[in-house]
């Protein structure tokens, strides 16, 4: 089961994929994260969890041409799975449980 | 948005990142990395190049662990990673031998930076001047002297027109000047020089100009160019000095120039020159004509090119023979001249003794590396079965080296990291502990050319001791080790070369403390010299007291109450046993003017060192009279002129003990009324000199309207209220502002030893840490051993083996190497000795009673140190030994 657990940092990622629609690629990912997570996000953990998801067989790539922005490199883009799909499905509905349950129970006092 | 081409990391880098990466994965990974570049650089974020290597690190950390697309195939530099990995594993795995190793590496490195610093700027850099090698000195040693001297002015001006081996020549000589700054009085250390000296070193001015021609005609010469120091000292590094005129000794001098930081001339053993006046040479020291020399000139020429040495010297001593052909009277004694780099006669001795402080530095540096060798050796040897399995897993055995050699190599490494930093504290600590006699010491510290030698000799030791397990476990033989069920027992073979180390690292630890224990004892053998007098619970106190313009008769009569009164109020002060007035040669001051005497009998004149004294000179400094009588009250310019000499004054000049009675012309002949003992007025290493005492009574040089000198007072004891009470007692009959400074004498011979002291210093260090590091080596080895031997000491020990008879054969183990390695030790000692004639002092560099106490102590420390594996050893229950299986 370990092996198939997903973190959370592989989740955004996960989420990063599906969100850049056919255009998730190393700095594409890592640009969105660090934009919308407001934290340092360094490339080398972006490739190691794209590794870990594409080992989990979470997420896909292919090699597509490079933009003259990277000097015509080529680019490995990423796209979700179908279970890379049913995973994130499943985990928000966890998480939309959680809330769920959150919100209804009152806050009293400290914790 | 398209970025410019160029903008972008630097390829230098991305071709370093494609390294890092696998082939098949660096086409994207350069290609994120310059495009994320590109958008930061957009975006105005700083920091971008640590971005970048933040990023690519993170890459090739990630790379490294995430199996399996990004290691499918490994890189170089994965492979590199490994191996440091498995070697920072195999450090960590003995933390003991790892923090003992880097220990005593870190320690002998300091030293050795701390060591290098300092010979390097005292001794090896060139001087602060222009084509320093060009420069050369110029001195005349006389017959009975052991040490050139100073020149006479008479020379210096027959040189400047008669010799052609010279670009230019200038002169200096010392001086002092009283000054008046702000409200500070004191007086400035002052270098007289010619005109032309800073042309011919080729020093330029930090502000101002320093000195031209026509500086040094009469009249205009009142110019005076500061020291760096002085100028930050006394007038707070202001630049808007520059012309103002300021009062020395009384007159006005015009503030033309500074010296550049550091550089100073004459470079020497005493303080370097606070401020320079130009010298304006008398017609009486220009010509040779009155016969009238004073040796007192330091003269540094240019050669012109391709001139050497000794032609430069010949065509000297040519210009100095014409001047003695044409004025016979300048002939003073048998002399030659001395000409040799301006550099050798600033470092002098001293360079010597730091050559041998280097080589006793690589010494100690050598017996650490064999030391550590030792210690990783015995981890390997422990390792064996490790390195066995690894080989069986096929890893091939020059990889098994490698991560041996990236093991030691790391070890050094950070020792050097650690030793640097030490030494950082180190060197300055050494700087204020040096003899100050020592010139250039303001230069020492820790530099780039430093740095990279203590690196590379890190690195060599690295490889050094490294390289012996490296072969040794590429050869191990893989099955046998694999069969052993000890793990990483050694055979007879390789605790042999265990103990051959054992013997290296003796010969080099005897050979060390041979050296240590010459300049140890020399240093107490000059601290307990009998210099002649008795320098304890003496101080001085420099007098000059003008006495006004009055008829010379009266003069004498007023320097008489003066001295009278002086006496009788030193004498009243408490604690005051003697005193004593003495003018040219107080003892231990850095040297004494010489006198033309002229014996009946002898065509040629003399020199020697004349001192004017009060009759109670040789009581107060405790100077044996070995004949006749010292000088009495009743000894007054009134009467006839007598004399004292010392003892080699009477054997070498006239040639017998018995003198009391004969003449000699010193200012008119001269009856000969007593004979002290020799006073060794320069130091313990300096020969005795003839030397002749007048009284001051008798002296032509206190009709010159002052009474100048050094007042000598013996006291119970030197301590601060003591010497202070004396000087404010005198203080109101100088009429001074301030009471005069007093001087300790045996401060003096501390100073003039500090040389020796620093030296014995350092050598006594170097050979406590050389004899610490062969005590671990001792114990190290050993109790490798018996460790080793657990099983065979077990089996010895069930089939009747006394605990005492097992602690032997460890014991005698270890007495065996430490004994060869004396012998060696000694015997290499021995034969290098003579290196050490001019180092040592009061003992023979072969004398038998230090190669005998250097073997004692070593075998005292060797069984010591034996002693607790050996014990180990003999405690070891048979049942729990042969259990080790």
């Amino acid at each position: 089961m370990k092996g198939d657990h997903v973190g959370e940092f592989e989740e955004l990622v996960l989420l990063a994929l599906h969100g850049l629609r056919g255009q998730a690629y190393g700095v594409s990912i890592q640009q969105l994260l660090e934009r919308e997570t407001q934290r340092r996000v360094s490339l080398g953990a972006v490739y190691a969890a794209l590794e870990r998801l594409e080992s989990k067989g979470l997420a896909q790539s292919t090699s597509a041409p490079g933009t003259p922005m990277r000097g015509g490199r080529s680019r490995r883009l990423f796209e979700l799975t179908a279970d890379g799909l049913r995973s994130l499905e499943a985990m928000r509905r966890v998480r939309e449980r959680l809330y769920g349950i959150a919100r209804l129970r009152p806050i009293k006092g400290r914790i | 948005m398209t970025a410019r081409r160029t903008d972008g990391p630097p390829d230098a880098w991305l071709a370093l990142v494609r390294r890092l990466v696998p082939a098949h994965r660096r086409e994207e990974v350069v290609g994120d990395l310059v495009e994320l570049w590109r958008l930061r650089a957009t975006a105005g974020t700083r920091l971008r190049g640590l971005r970048f290597w933040l990023d690519a690190w993170s890459i090739a950390r990630h790379t490294g662990r995430v199996p399996p697309t990004f290691t499918e195939r490994t890189t170089t530099m994965e492979l590199l990673l490994t191996d440091v990995k498995t070697a920072l594993r195999g450090l960590r795995s003995s933390m003991g031998t790892t923090l003992l190793a880097f220990g005593i590496l870190a320690v002998t490195i300091a030293a050795g930076t701390i060591t290098f610093s300092v010979v390097d700027a005292v001794a090896i850099r060139p001087l602060p001047f222009a084509a320093p090698n060009e420069l050369v000195s110029v001195q005349r040693l006389l017959k009975i002297w052991a040490t050139p001297q100073s020149v006479a002015s008479q020379d210096y001006f027959n040189w400047l027109e008669h010799t052609s081996s010279f670009t230019a020549i200038g002169a200096s000589r010392f001086d002092s000047l009283a000054f008046d700054i702000g409200g500070v009085h004191g007086t400035a250390g002052t270098a007289r020089v010619t005109a032309n000296l800073f042309d011919v070193l080729g020093v330029k001015a930090a502000h101002g100009r320093l000195f031209r021609p026509g500086d040094d005609e009469p009249g205009h010469d009142d110019v005076i160019v500061l020291s760096h120091v002085f100028w930050t000292q006394h007038l707070a590094a202001d630049p808007s000095v520059i012309g103002r005129r300021v009062p020395f000794d009384g007159h006005l001098r015009e503030i033309v120039g500074v010296m550049p930081a550091g550089v100073s001339f004459p470079i020497s053993a005493f303080r370097p020159p606070d401020v320079y006046v130009p010298y304006v040479a008398t017609t009486d020291e220009r010509s040779p004509a009155l016969g009238n020399r004073e040796f007192a000139l330091y003269v540094v020429g240019r050669l012109e090119p391709y001139t050497t040495l000794a032609a430069a010297r010949a065509d000297l001593e040519h210009a100095s023979t014409a001047m003695i052909s044409a004025f016979p009277q300048a002939m003073e004694q048998d002399s030659t001249l001395v000409v040799s780099s301006l550099q050798d006669r600033v470092i002098g001795p001293a360079k010597q003794w730091l050559y041998l402080v280097l080589i006793a530095v690589a010494v100690v540096l050598v017996i650490a590396c064999l030391n550590v060798a030792n210690l990783l050796l015995a981890r390997t040897a422990v390792r064996t079965r490790e390195m066995a399995t690894r080989l069986a897993l096929g890893a091939s055995r020059g990889r098994l080296a490698r991560v041996l050699l990236i093991e030691g190599t790391m070890l050094a490494l950070v020792s050097a990291a650690a030793g640097v930093g030490v030494s950082f504290w180190g060197v300055s600590i050494a700087k204020a502990s040096l003899p100050a006699s020592l010139a250039r010491t303001s230069g020492i510290a820790v530099d780039l050319r430093v740095l990279v030698v203590s690196i590379a000799v890190a690195m060599l030791c690295g490889l050094l001791f490294a390289s012996a397990p490296a072969w040794w476990s590429s050869r191990s033989d893989l099955a046998a080790s694999m069969r052993t069920g000890n793990a990483g027992s050694v055979g007879a073979g390789r605790s042999r070369s265990f103990k051959t180390f054992l013997v290296v690292e003796m010969t080099f630890v005897s050979v060390l403390l041979v050296a240590s224990a010459l300049l140890v004892t020399s240093f107490i053998r000059i601290t307990t010299a009998d210099l002649g007098f008795d320098r304890r619970n003496v101080v001085t106190y420099s007098i000059d007291k003008p006495l006004g313009s009055m008829p010379e008769a009266d003069q004498q009569l007023a320097a008489h109450a003066f001295l009278t009164d002086l006496f009788d109020r030193v004498r009243h002060t408490p604690g005051v046993k003697d005193a004593a007035l003495i003018y040219n040669g107080l003892p231990l001051s850095g040297g004494s003017a010489q006198y033309s005497i002229a014996v009946p009998g002898q065509s040629n004149k003399l020199l020697m060192d004349a001192h004017q004294v009060t009759p109670g000179y040789f009581s107060t400094m405790a100077i044996q009279l070995l004949r006749g009588r010292v000088f009495a009250e009743s000894d007054t310019a009134g009467t006839a002129p007598v004399a004292v000499i010392n003892d080699v004054a009477a054997r070498t000049v006239f040639g017998s003990d018995e003198v009391v009675g004969r003449t000699f012309t010193f200012r008119g002949s001269t009856t000969i009324v007593g004979v002290v003992r020799s006073v060794r007025a320069d130091g313990p290493e300096i020969d005795v000199r003839p030397e002749i005492y007048v009284p001051i009574a008798q002296s032509p040089m206190m009709s010159r309207g002052s009474v100048r000198g050094h007042l000598v007072v013996r006291v119970n004891n030197t301590s601060n209220a003591e010497t202070t009470a004396v000087g404010s007692a005198i203080q109101p009959l100088l009429n001074t502002p301030r009471a005069p400074m007093p001087e300790i004498v045996d401060d003096a011979f501390r100073r003039l030893t500090a040389d020796r002291r620093f030296n014995a210093g350092v050598m006594a260090i170097f050979g406590a840490i050389a004899i610490l590091i062969g005590a671990i080596g001792i114990y190290g080895t050993m109790a490798f051993l018996v460790a080793q031997r657990v099983r065979e000491i077990g089996v010895r020990v069930a089939l009747g083996a006394t605990p005492s008879r097992v602690m032997r054969t460890v014991i005698r183990d270890a007495s065996w190497c430490v004994l060869l390695g004396l012998v060696v030790g000694l015997a290499s000692a021995r034969a290098v000795s003579s290196l050490f004639t001019s180092l040592v002092f009061g003992v023979t560099p072969t004398s038998p009673s230090i190669y005998i106490g250097v073997a004692a102590l070593l075998v005292i420390v060797g069984i010591a140190a034996a002693l607790v594996p050996a014990r180990r050893a003999a405690r070891l229950d048979p049942l729990v030994a042969l259990r080790t299986e």
